[in-house]
C-alpha cells in the first residue's frame, strides 16, 4: 500500500529504524568487547577494527545515533509539553542539526585517521 | 477555466474476476469543481457501477472520506485545481472494503463505542440544562468539531499494523468526555483507554493531524490524555 510521507511519519520511521538498527549494534558491541581479556586478544581485534570497511560503518553508526537521538528528543519535548505546532520545525531542524554535527564530526574523524 | 482531468478510480467489484482493477475516466471540471463532483459526473455519464458513499457534499457529514492521490481527504473538499492532471482515487487503507469506494466502518465505530462516547454524572440533574461556562466549553471545543469521517483513524500506520488499537478518532472522543466539566467518570473513562490498544500506542506520527479534514490538531489532544493518565496514576500495560 502506498501512502504520502510527511515530516512526521518520515521522524517516525526513522527512530524505529535507526533504534532496530542501534538494538542489533549493540549485541555485537558487547560481542565484541567480551573478547577483549587480554593485551594480545586487544591488539588482534583492534586490527581487524583499521579495516577502511568498518571505518566507514563508524561513521554510518555515527549518524544512526545522532538520528536517533534528536527523533528521541523531539518525541520527548512534545510529550512533556512543548506545543504540537511547532513538530516540523522540530523535525527540521533536527534534521538539520544531525547533518551538521555529523559533518563536523566526520571532519575530525577522517582528520585523524588519514 | 475548463480543464480534462483523468480519474484513476480503484475499483472493487466483488462478483467480478478479478475483484479489483484500476478503471480511467476522462472528466471535464471547472477549477471550482471539487473531486466529488468528479465522481458525479462518471457516476451519472460514464459509468453507472461506481460506487461511494456521499451525504451532504459539504464537509459536515463525513461519508465520502477516500484516499486521493495517497492521502485521506474528504471528496467533497477537495477541489480539483489543487490536484494534478491525474487524480488518484482509493478507498480509505485498512478497512475491509464493500464495493469500489465504499469501505466497512463497523470497526471503526466499534472503537468508538469502547471509549463510553456519552455523559455520565450520576449526579441529580438540575431543574434544567447543566450549565457549561464558556470557558470549560473552549477546553473541549476543538475536539467537538470532529465528524466521524474515519480519514485519522484510516491513515495511522499504528492501526494499518494493529486493528485492536483504538485509533485517533476514539481518542479525540475520549478526549471530549474526559475534559469536559460536566463529565464525572473521569477513572472509568481512563481505565477504558489506557489499556495495551489504548493511548500509549500513539507513537506522535501526526499522519492524523495531517488528514484531518476539519484541522483538529488530535496529536495535542492525545498527548494531553497521557499526561492526565500520568498525573491520575493510570500507567497502562494490563487490562
Amino acid at each position: 500500500m502506498r501512502y504520502r510521507w510527511n515530516i512526521g511519519s518520515l521522524a517516525w520511521i526513522t527512530h524505529r529504524i535507526t533504534g532496530i538498527i542501534l538494538t542489533f549494534y549493540l549485541i555485537a558491541h558487547i560481542f565484541v568487547l567480551s573478547h577483549l581479556k587480554d593485551p594480545v586478544a586487544y591488539n588482534k581485534i583492534m586490527a581487524i577494527m583499521k579495516n577502511p570497511l568498518l571505518k566507514f560503518g563508524e561513521l554510518i553508526l555515527f549518524a544512526i545515533v545522532l538520528m536517533h537521538v534528536f527523533a528521541g528528543l523531539r518525541i520527548t519535548l512534545l510529550e512533556f509539553g512543548i506545543s504540537t505546532k511547532y513538530q516540523k520545525t522540530m523535525a527540521y531542524m533536527g534534521a538539520l542539526v544531525v547533518g551538521v554535527l555529523w559533518i563536523i564530526g566526520t571532519f575530525y574523524f577522517l582528520r585523524e585517521v588519514l | 477555466m475548463i480543464k480534462y482531468y483523468t480519474f484513476k478510480i480503484k475499483r472493487y467489484l466483488p462478483n467480478e474476476t478479478p475483484k479489483t482493477r484500476w478503471d480511467e475516466f476522462r472528466v471535464k471540471l471547472n477549477n471550482m469543481e471539487r473531486v466529488l463532483d468528479g465522481l458525479i459526473k462518471i457516476k451519472e455519464t460514464m459509468d453507472g457501477t461506481l460506487t461511494f458513499r456521499k451525504s451532504c457534499a459539504h464537509g459536515v457529514c463525513g461519508s465520502c472520506a477516500m484516499k486521493i492521490n495517497g492521502k485521506n481527504r474528504l471528496a467533497c473538499q477537495t477541489l480539483v485545481k489543487d490536484l494534478p492532471e491525474i487524480i488518484e482515487i482509493e478507498p480509505l487503507p485498512s478497512l475491509p472494503v464493500i464495493k469500489d469506494l465504499v469501505v466497512d466502518m463497523t470497526l471503526f465505530f466499534q472503537k468508538n463505542d469502547k471509549v463510553l462516547p456519552y455523559l455520565i454524572n450520576e449526579e441529580p440533574p438540575p431543574q434544567r440544562e447543566r450549565i457549561q461556562s464558556p470557558q470549560d466549553q473552549h477546553k473541549i471545543l476543538e475536539s467537538i468539531t470532529c465528524i466521524m469521517c474515519g480519514s485519522c483513524t484510516t491513515s495511522c500506520p499504528v492501526f494499518w499494523s494493529d486493528k485492536e488499537y483504538l485509533g485517533p478518532s476514539a481518542l479525540l472522543k475520549a478526549y471530549r468526555f474526559l475534559f469536559d466539566t460536566r463529565d464525572k467518570a473521569t477513572e472509568q473513562r481512563l481505565k477504558a483507554i489506557t489499556g495495551q490498544d489504548g493511548i500509549w500506542r500513539c507513537h506522535s506520527i501526526f499522519n492524523c493531524v495531517e488528514v484531518c479534514p476539519k484541522e483538529i490538531d488530535i496529536t495535542k489532544h492525545i498527548l494531553k490524555l497521557k499526561r492526565l493518565a500520568i498525573k491520575k496514576g493510570f500507567k497502562g500495560g494490563q487490562e
